[in-house]
């Protein structure tokens, strides 16, 4: 399947021209661009180790020898592909109302940042709890796998949806780098909670929240309406004016402070971007400024 | 019932249409108290639930697209139960208005039975399909379209304007026949102050006719009237005025006749009062009042009945028309017109000295000239007019194929029973009359029969028509003076009492046509209403006058005769056997399903679809949240 439109040759352009950075050094399974825990062969030298039989004699740090004759090998930090886990908000909070858009534009983040990791041969695992967890993808091409895994997400049933994270977490056997795209329009308890599952996992994590336009000013602004809970199906009869707008904008921001603020402890980037927001400047400038991508 | 005037829409059922508010408000109380707006599936209401101000504005309604057509679905099924029907055909209607004297009745201040009579037949237009048509129908002075074919509502609306009371009766019951045996008309409503009981004593009206009732009680229609007026010469009494009251009331009343004079100035009339005087009225019955040695030197005179200031304020009088007499100093000829096939020597008539007599021919029989008033009576001898005269006449010997005849001719009778006390029997002895021949009479509605014989009637008078008419069967003359004593007396009573009161000398009865020579027009110069009218004369000679009053007849070198016409019907002054009651009568024509296109399944079925249709959308937005949708 091919990548979605928003995915023209200029934001395809722009994106080879990134790549994933971390804060740490990760164990990975393979080479890649990426520094390493694992030493062993690369060009940044890292220490010194006796000879042991078996090793290369061509490790042998000869000069080191001569001086103190005994026999010393190089040991330098291998460079490996990183894994990215990506992990999506598939609840139907992210679905509905439907003209928001913000399962298009989380898929399209999410497929943007495998297209970035998969250039520069990092792994790619894309979580979307209730749904699947895919194995690793590596290579450019599996880019159009991750695009026909995240196009064929369909509307779901309610879930634990914190459970169902933990689950797909569980999965992850090396700490990598994780990151999490969700309106984050939950209670608190249940965003911590999912947070501290992750970081259990040692990932380094990164938090994309997304609101819709109807998250940021519901129903325009103002007029009356029987708002219905696209989760749990709750209904509450609101009546907007400017005054209860302001008040709504009020409490959707304490909301999102308490989360920063719980986030920034943990050391944890966090970037909050609007589904009407222009994705190549999203991609281009708002996500480089977390340090998520270089 | 039809919905919209001009729309030919109608409801089977129309309390039905009671419920149409009831579901509105319901539908409206349901949004304020539990939708007041649009559902709307949002990502959480996690935020929302915090807000404190979300009741504010709780009062405003502002119904979302859903309320509309939840709105429309809810008429369409009401005005299902209420039945509701497209008429295919237009029905014909006649709409008889009673535009008799009784319909001047004053039932307020300032309106008429009449005038109610019209606001409830445009009313009753307004309430019927538009697809409707009428022919409209005015009772008075004689039963007449108004119009030649049907009109619209709308038009016959208008035409409604138009009509106006006339001083005649109504004659509704033969009106009411006579519509519907033109076929014409599915119904036919009548608004009439007429009791249907009194048109229609033997119940064969029409069935499909309605009478909606104008008035509830007849409180405010006691009505006073002058019955008749007259001033001559009788027996008791030279130059009397005698004056006719009655009250048409529940109680006795006291009245007050008033009676002026007229002097004629440049600007008109001037009326001042000559005398009053204060009568007791029994409820319906006359009550003459006389005034003695009246001397007629004024041009005209108006006699006033009012109800006495005495009375209670509940008094009223309903008429006003009839409660003014107007008359003007007799005027008439003391010439007494002969036909006959002899002449006035070979009856003898010319013994008569205080009487002139002028021989007359079958052709001068048939103008209008014999209408005029030019002669005080006429005596047909062996023949007859052509229609009953509305002037004094005697007919004697009626020819045997005449109606006024019931037989052939009898020799030698006897005479059975008379009259006595009848003034054409004064100081005579009838059975001193020797009838040699008798033609036996047969007896008008307004005929008394003063000699019976053996044979049958022999001698009838009555008034018909304002008229004294005098039939008799048997020959009177030659008037031979004393030689045959019997016949001379009754022979000079006759002519006495058909000349005594000259009714027709100081007043007519409306309508009243005449003809004079040179006469331009005629000037209403005093009257209830309409006063200063002018009519103009047909082919300078005739005029038809048809309002009382006091009018003036123009003639040439600015000539003028004054012509006094009154109205008195005890019929139409008599309001206190009033219809009061609404009354249709059984076999009315309901629409039937051949008149009519049910829209009930129509209207079930457009708000099925409507349904349907709001359901498949409500179906889409739902499948749209559910799970497993691929977006």
């Amino acid at each position: 399947m091919s990548l979605p439109a928003s995915f023209s040759p200029t934001v395809l352009k722009q994106l080879e021209l990134l790549r994933i950075s971390t804060r740490r050094q990760f164990l990975g399974s393979r080479q890649g661009a990426h520094m390493s825990l694992k030493r062993g062969h690369g060009i940044e030298f890292s220490d010194y180790r006796k000879y042991e039989l078996g090793d290369n004699p061509r490790h042998i740090d000869w000069g080191v020898y001569a001086r103190s004759d005994r026999l010393y090998v190089k040991r330098y930090q291998e460079e490996q592909a990183l894994t990215a886990m990506i992990t999506l908000d598939t609840s139907r909070s992210m679905f509905l109302p439907e003209d928001n858009r913000k399962w298009e534009r989380a898929r399209d983040i999410a497929l943007a940042l495998s297209y970035i990791a998969l250039m520069e041969q990092d792994l790619v695992i894309l979580s979307a709890p209730g749904a699947f967890v895919s194995p690793a993808l590596s290579g450019p091409r599996a880019i159009h796998t991750a695009s026909t895994l995240l196009n064929g997400i369909t509307l779901a049933e309610n879930f634990n949806f914190r459970k169902e994270i933990l689950k797909a977490i569980a999965r992850v056997r090396l700490p990598t780098v994780g990151i999490f795209i969700s309106d984050l329009l939950m209670p608190f308890e249940e965003i911590e909670g999912i947070i501290n599952g992750m970081r259990a996992k040692n990932l380094d994590l990164y938090v994309i929240q997304l609101l819709g336009p109807d998250d940021l000013t519901p129903l325009g602004g103002s007029g009356n309406a029987l708002a219905v809970d696209s989760e749990t199906g709750e209904e509450i009869a609101v009546d907007f004016d400017e005054a209860t707008l302001s008040e709504y904008k009020q409490l959707l921001s304490d909301h999102n402070k308490t989360i920063k603020a719980f986030l920034q402890g943990a050391r944890i980037p966090y970037l909050t971007t609007a589904s009407t927001e222009k994705f190549e400047d999203f991609i281009t400038h708002k996500l480089p400024a977390t340090g998520l991508v270089q | 019932m039809s919905l919209f005037s001009g729309i030919p829409l109608g409801v089977t059922l129309p309390m039905a249409l009671l419920l149409l508010p009831v579901a509105f408000g319901f539908l409206i109380y349901v949004y304020l108290r539990h939708g007041r707006g649009e559902r709307r599936v949002v990502s959480s209401v996690l935020i929302m639930k915090k807000l404190r101000r979300q009741s504010v504005s709780r009062k405003k309604f502002f119904p979302p697209p859903r309320f509309f057509i939840e709105l429309i679905i809810l008429s369409l099924i009401t005005l299902a139960l209420s039945g509701l029907y497209l008429q295919k055909n237009s029905r014909h209607i006649a709409v008889l208005i009673d535009n008799s004297f009784s319909m001047q009745s004053k039932v307020t201040a300032n309106k008429t039975l009449l005038d109610r009579a019209i606001e409830q037949a445009r009313a009753m237009i307004d309430n019927s399909p538009g697809s409707n048509h009428y022919m409209l129908y005015v009772t008075s002075p004689k039963l007449m379209a108004l119009t030649k074919e049907f009109l619209s509502g709308r038009a016959t609306k208008s035409l409604l304007g138009n009509i106006r009371s006339e001083a005649a009766e109504d004659r509704i019951g033969s009106a009411i026949k006579k519509i519907s045996q033109t076929g014409k008309y599915e119904k036919i409503i009548v608004f009439s102050d007429k009791k249907i009981e009194a048109l229609s004593p033997d119940g064969k009206l029409p069935a499909n006719t309605v009478f909606p009732r104008l008035v509830r009680s007849n409180k405010h229609l006691e009505n006073l009237a002058i019955s008749s007026l007259s001033f001559g010469r009788d027996i008791r009494s030279e130059h009397s005025l005698k004056i006719k009251a009655v009250g048409y009331t529940s109680r006795e009343i006291v009245a007050q006749i008033l009676l002026e004079r007229a002097d004629f100035t440049t600007s008109g009339p001037a009326f001042s009062e000559m005398l009053s005087k204060t009568i007791r009225l029994n409820p319906g019955q006359p009550q003459e009042v006389r005034i003695e040695n009246f001397k007629a030197t004024a041009d005209a005179y108006r006699v006033k009945l009012a109800p006495h200031s005495i009375n209670s304020q509940y008094t009223y009088d309903a008429i006003d028309s009839d409660s003014y007499f107007w008359f003007v100093p007799d005027q008439a000829q003391t010439t007494i017109g002969l036909i006959s096939p002899y002449t006035i020597n070979e009856l003898g008539l010319n013994r008569i000295n205080t009487l002139k007599f002028k021989k007359l021919n079958s052709t001068q029989l048939k103008t209008d000239q014999l209408t005029t008033g030019a002669f005080r009576a006429i005596i047909y001898h062996r023949t007859i007019p052509p229609v009953l005269p509305r002037y004094n006449s005697l007919i004697v010997l009626p020819p045997v194929d005449s109606p006024f005849a019931a037989g052939d001719p009898t020799d030698e009778t006897t005479l059975s029973h008379w009259d006595s006390s009848h003034a054409l029997l004064s100081y005579l002895n009838p059975p001193a009359l020797k009838i040699s021949s008798l033609i036996p009479l047969r007896v008008p509605i307004w005929g008394n029969e003063i000699i019976n014989s053996v044979s049958g009637p022999a001698l009838i008078a009555g008034v018909s028509r304002d008229a004294r008419v005098v039939i008799s069967g048997f020959e009177i003359f030659p008037f031979q003076g004393r030689k045959n004593p019997a016949l001379s007396i009754l022979t000079l009573n006759i002519l006495k009492w058909l000349t005594e009161s000259s009714l027709t000398g100081i007043y007519r009865t409306v309508p009243y046509t005449i003809s004079e020579d040179q006469l331009s027009s005629a000037d209403l110069l005093d009257s209830i209403a309409a006063a200063g009218t002018r009519v103009a004369a047909e082919s300078n000679s005739t005029v038809t006058l048809n309002r009382p009053g006091l009018w003036k007849l123009n003639l040439a070198n600015n000539d003028y005769k004054l012509v006094a016409l009154n109205y008195f019907n005890s019929a139409e002054s008599d309001n206190r056997n009033i219809q009061k009651v609404s009354v249709t009568l059984p076999a009315v024509r309901e629409l039937s399903g051949n008149d009519k296109t049910e829209l009930n399944t129509f209207m079930i079925a457009l708000a099925a679809a409507l349904l349907f249709i709001y359901a498949v959308y409500q179906l889409m937005v739902w499948t749209r949240t559910l799970p497993g949708r691929l977006l």
